[in-house]
């Protein structure tokens, strides 16, 4: 076998400089911001992070569901069709409703607010599933299968009858660099930061436009944070 | 496991300041340096290797592969543009291509057909075994048919300049015919060469951002144009608004402020409609008319055809000397001073004994005198007052008096005529909404047009293209940052010369137009078409799904019938692949070098081999090479002995004089990322044009410029067509006729317009199969119907129907919704056959018919049939 190296370093220069999240405070507090505005339903965050993360086939970490009626289909409102997105995937909770319930502690929340899920304790229980009010975990049943036969992706595949979700990228972070999602979203609606800065990008967006979180009053306080789609100005002056 | 921890510290360290390592890794740095399978890292690779993602899109995305033991584990964007506004450029699709690359559709081996043609029972071969029987049989249907009854197909010469620039030198130097792609898709937007002299020209996605009002005709970007849609929004984020003119409710016209529902195939009139009401609402640019187009040039009552200054008696006109034009109103800012004719790119000098070029007449409300102008620059001469409008009589020089009138208003009285309640009977929008529409259009500069493919893809495409033309005109959006008319649709553009690599010296490739080889010649067929002699006898076709993907599919599967030999190079086992005599299992672009650039964003990028190809299969490259070698060894000595960074190498010479599009460009630039090519940053269509007073057209590469410059001899934009077609017919100035399907299937029996869009899902048939995305749109066909389309013909959700005309038919499943338009069935054209409920694919009813007009003139892909895709009647019914 050949010399390997980190996919990280082995990054041509201008490519790495992308993907850097840059500097941030000395007690980071993790966030990602999508913006519904910009988010174009085109799910390559979905791609790139089964892509990432070796999700197998048939399970998905990050989808996004169509504010409307079913897959890219509107919604009448009205008198007036509409539609827009929601990327969904885990929200790094503050307050996880998982990590509560898990019996052996193999989902638990880091020092920087993200949530983790270590495969290698996890007993199969699945009561993190149910107790998720955002129904993003992902329970391997099977198997895991995939298109081609070998490993993708950039971390190992976890084992049969163990539960999987969205890490935001740690592997990633871990290097400096963003979250795949954030990297490959091509409507550049996805941001990733630390709320821990006032300045940052991320806090400024929040403050700026109205940043939301998912089912606010269960007060589960997540760490993903939604900006809504504009307001449309029809054809008046 | 080979990953040293230290090799990881080094990593973070280039990654990160300081600070952000600190932060990042804090006090867990010691305890996450494990092993393989430590969660908080990423696995190590063997390399990342840099190419660039180019099917038929547009797209031309640079991307990463990651490869691990030799396989790809992950494509992802390169995200290296220069210029950061492009970052990330890339789409769900490409990044999901390692699937493709070693799926379960890969072509490995050369197959030999075992059973009848279209059986799709194969047998292995070998290389040789293949090589040697395409050689003999080249050979001999050459010798007794003549070899331009061999005949090359494939999509597109944009996506690859190398590979696809391989088949037409092989052409050039076997005589054998090459097919067409940017007219065969119908992507070609006539109303381009018809009025500007050009294939066609854009403004570079990112100057989307600059625009205050984007009108999307028939366009959904954000769906077919996924890593240029941001721009969009970073315009709508600087206030800018968008409105959207569909007849389906897109994701496009989700994110509209408003979104006008209009009845397919009826864009002209909207078009006529909000030119009349700009012209209403005095907010015309005529400093802009008089400048730039042919508008007060004078227009023969007798014959319709456009005065020349040498028809008139002597002395009877002006005659302020050559290159004369001044910019009005503040136009030309650039131009040199009056009386001095600019340099034109592109230009060679005209043979000793070439007829001087015309010279067109105006006249001047000023001095009630007839004043030439001449074509060596833009502009009207100083202190002529340019009439618009008038009828005027002058004296010929056989002493005979003619009228004439100036060519807008010939132009004008038949825009008059579409009165927003007439517009509104025939597109189905209301009056008020069209008045609203153009007042705020006209309101706001710069504003841009998008017009795509529901626009283009009809019979009459080039009508609604000279209307909207007409509406940028108008307003004076041409040639402005933000502004403009531009069509997106394919992959078609040629930025660089290559011909070094196309030709070999002088001679060309014989490009027939591929509509003739569906439907064989029309009798309006331009006589420059070198059509053959004895029709087609052999197809050699390479990455393209023509048998399935081809318009009016069941009419092309006769002249294939008619074939002796079929080749059909690939990568994956598509429906075409299945009715070969003959496979050869091709390389993808992740296993090969080549050399693209698209027309929504000018950077130059190659492709380099992330792999070695896998299994046996190869590039064109490489099979001609071989087939040649065998064919006649000399030629293989003579041209085909070079590699592929040769050949670049070759074309960066080329361009990359002074002024060039090379210029300064290096292959080891190429290798490390993406160059922009000397364009104008922005680059924005007909910007030269408009600011130093250079006659059009530009060129369009590869063609030499005189080749498209004959389409509009007044060298300005051109409303008014004098060619005798354009007379018999009707269209001499930019007007509207229904759509051409309506004459073929009666709309009482036929009632339903289909329309095949292209899907954000697929590009045209590619990444049809992949696993991934199928898992999302659930990888079978749906058929969008309107609620009231359903229930007139008792359909539910989910029901299988066939839709059905005189060409064929083709079976999928309803999906009823109110984003269809009711009266439509919309199935999105890629589907594999395999993916539908019945039939080959949409294409089994899609139209070839062949607009005369598109034939007056003949330049392979410039001028030249373009198909209509949407022009297209059935009847649906539940299966
Ligand atoms: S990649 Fe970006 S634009 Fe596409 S679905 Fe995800 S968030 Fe939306
Ligand atoms: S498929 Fe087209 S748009 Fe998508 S990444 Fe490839 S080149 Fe870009």
């Amino acid at each position: 076998m050949s010399d390997k190296v980190s996919p990280i370093e082995a990054l041509p220069p201008a490519s790495r400089a992308y993907g850097e999240i840059g500097a941030v405070s000395a007690d980071p507090r993790w966030v990602m911001v999508v913006d519904q505005e910009r988010c174009i339903g085109c799910w390559s965050c979905c791609v790139i992070c089964k892509s990432e993360n070796d999700v197998p086939d048939g399970m998905w970490w990050n989808r996004i569901n169509t504010v409307g009626d079913g897959l890219d289909t509107p919604y009448e409102e009205q008198g007036r069709l509409a539609m827009h997105w929601l990327p969904l995937a885990c929200q790094h909770c503050e307050n996880p409703a998982c990590t509560r319930v898990c019996p052996v502690s193999a989902t638990y929340s880091r020092e920087d607010g993200l949530v983790m899920q270590d495969s290698q304790r996890c007993i199969g229980c699945r009561y993190c599933l149910v107790a998720c009010p955002y129904g993003v975990r992902q329970f391997n049943w099977g198997r895991p299968e995939r298109p081609v036969p070998f490993d993708t992706g950039m971390v190992a595949p976890r084992p049969l009858g163990t539960m999987e979700k969205c890490t935001m990228c740690v592997h990633r972070i871990t290097d400096g660099q963003v979250p795949s999602c954030v990297w490959s979203c091509p409507g550049q609606a996805r941001i990733f930061g630390d709320l821990n800065d006032p300045d940052s990008k991320v806090s400024r967006l929040i403050r700026d436009r109205g940043g939301y979180q998912l089912l606010e009053e269960r007060g589960t306080d997540p760490h993903v944070y939604y900006l809504p789609p504009r307001r449309k100005r029809g054809l008046e002056p | 496991m080979t990953v040293t921890r230290r090799q990881f510290l080094k990593g973070v360290g280039a990654a990160a300041g300081a600070a952000a390592v600190t932060g990042v890794l804090g006090g867990a740095a010691e305890t996450v340096l494990a092993g393989r399978d430590d969660p908080l890292r990423s696995l190590p690779v063997d390399r990342v290797v840099r190419t660039t993602c180019s099917p038929n899109c547009t797209g031309s995305c640079g991307q990463l592969a990651f490869v691990r033991d030799g396989n790809i584990v992950k494509v992802q964007q390169a995200a290296d543009y220069p210029d950061k506004s492009y970052n990330p450029r890339g789409c769900m699709k490409g990044i999901s291509y390692h699937l493709l690359v070693h799926g379960p559709d890969r072509i490995k081996t050369p197959l030999v057909r075992d059973g009848d043609r279209g059986s799709g029972k194969f047998r292995e071969a070998t290389w040789e075994e293949e090589l040697d029987r395409i050689a003999s049989e080249f050979k001999r249907i050459g010798a007794a048919w003549g070899w331009d009854s061999i005949h090359v197909f494939g999509q597109v010469p944009g996506s690859g300049y190398i590979q696809k620039g391989a088949n037409y030198r092989a052409c050039t130097a076997l005589g054998m015919t090459h097919g067409t792609s940017f007219d065969f898709n119908g992507d070609l937007p006539m109303g381009m060469p018809i009025t500007f002299g050009v294939q066609n020209a854009e403004h570079e996605s990112k100057d989307w951002a600059n625009s205050r009002f984007i009108l999307a005709v028939g366009a959904n970007p954000l769906e077919t144009r996924i890593p240029d849609a941001h721009f969009i929004e970073d315009a709508l984020e600087k206030g800018a608004r968008l409105v959207v003119v569909d007849p389906t409710f897109s994701s496009t016209a989700s994110k509209a402020d408003a979104w006008i529902k209009i009845k397919p195939g009826t864009d002209a009139v909207l078009g006529l409609a909000l030119c009349r009401r700009v012209m209403e609402a005095g907010k015309a640019d005529w400093d802009f008319m008089r400048t730039y187009t042919d508008a007060a040039l004078l227009v023969r009552a007798d014959t319709h055809k456009r005065l020349r200054a040498d028809e008139l008696a002597p002395g009877q006109a002006l005659d302020p000397g050559p290159a004369t034009g001044i910019g009005l109103g503040g136009y030309g800012k650039k131009a040199l001073p009056a009386g001095t004719a600019p340099e034109v790119p592109g230009a060679v000098a005209p043979a000793a004994d070439a007829p001087p070029p015309p010279r067109f007449v105006v006249w001047d409300t000023a001095s009630q005198k007839p004043v030439i102008v001449g074509t060596e620059r833009l502009g009207i001469p100083a202190g002529v007052d340019a009439a618009l409008e008038g009828t005027f009589t002058l004296t010929l020089a056989d002493g005979s008096q003619v009228q004439a009138t100036p060519g807008f208003a010939l132009v004008k009285a038949e825009v008059d005529a579409w009165t927003p309640e007439k517009a509104a009977e025939i597109t189905g929008i209301p009056a008020e909404d069209i008045v609203r529409l153009a007042d705020a259009y006209a309101a706001e500069r710069p504003a841009a047009i998008i017009m795509g493919g529901g626009s283009n893809h009809w019979y009459h495409g080039d009508l609604n293209g000279r209307a909207l033309a007409l509406l940028a005109s108008l307003t004076g959006n041409v040639g402005r940052s933000g502004g403009g008319f531009s069509v997106y649709v394919g992959q078609y553009k040629v930025r660089v010369d290559t011909s070094p690599w196309w030709n070999i010296g002088d001679h060309k490739a014989k490009v027939v137009p591929s509509v003739y080889f569906v439907r064989g010649r029309t009798e309006t067929m331009n006589k420059n078409v070198p059509y053959p002699k004895n029709g087609f006898k052999a197809l050699f076709c390479t990455f393209a799904n023509m048998f399935i993907q081809g318009m009016d599919v069941n009419r092309l599967h006769q002249t294939l019938d008619g074939c002796e030999l079929v080749v059909v190079m690939d990568h994956q086992m598509t429906d075409t692949v299945g009715y070969a005599d003959i496979v050869l299992p091709a390389t993808t672009w992740y296993e090969k070098t080549d050399l693209t650039a698209t027309p929504l964003h000018p950077f130059l990028q190659i492709q380099q081999p992330a792999l070695p190809p896998v299994g046996q299969a190869r590039s064109e490259l490489w099979v001609w090479q071989e087939i040649i070698k065998r064919i006649d060894p000399a030629i293989f000595d003579a041209s085909f002995d070079m590699t592929e960074e040769q050949a670049i190498q070759a074309i960066l010479e080329k361009g990359g004089g002074k002024g060039g599009p090379t210029e300064g460009i290096t292959l080891e630039q190429l290798k490390a990322g993406p160059v922009r090519l000397k364009v104008p940053d922005p680059d924005v269509a007909f910007v030269r044009q408009i600011d130093e007073l250079l006659p059009f057209p530009p060129r369009s590469l590869p063609a030499p410029l005189a080749a498209t410059a004959a389409f509009i001899p007044t060298r300005r934009i051109e409303f008014y067509k004098e060619d005798d077609r354009f007379i018999e017919l009707g269209e001499t100035v930019p007007t509207y006729k229904p759509p051409h399907d309506d004459s073929v299937h009666d709309p009482a029996k036929y009632p339903i317009a289909l329309l095949s869009p292209h899907s954000k899902w697929r590009i045209h048939s590619s990444y049809a199969n992949v696993a991934w995305l199928n898992e999302i749109t659930g990888g079978r066909a749906p058929v969008l119907l309107a609620p009231e389309t359903a229930a007139e013909r008792g359909i539910a959700e989910g029901d299988l129907v066939e839709l059905s005309n005189t060409r064929g038919k083709v079976r999928a499943w309803a999906h009823i919704t109110k984003a269809a338009a009711p009266g439509t069935a919309t199935l999105f054209e890629g589907w594999w056959s395999r993916q539908l409920g019945g039939g080959k694919s949409v294409n089994e009813l899609t139209s070839s018919e062949v607009n005369p007009i598109h034939e007056i003139q003949f330049v392979a892909n410039m001028w030249a049939p373009s198909t209509g895709w949407k022009d297209c009647r059935c009847e649906v019914t539940r299966v």
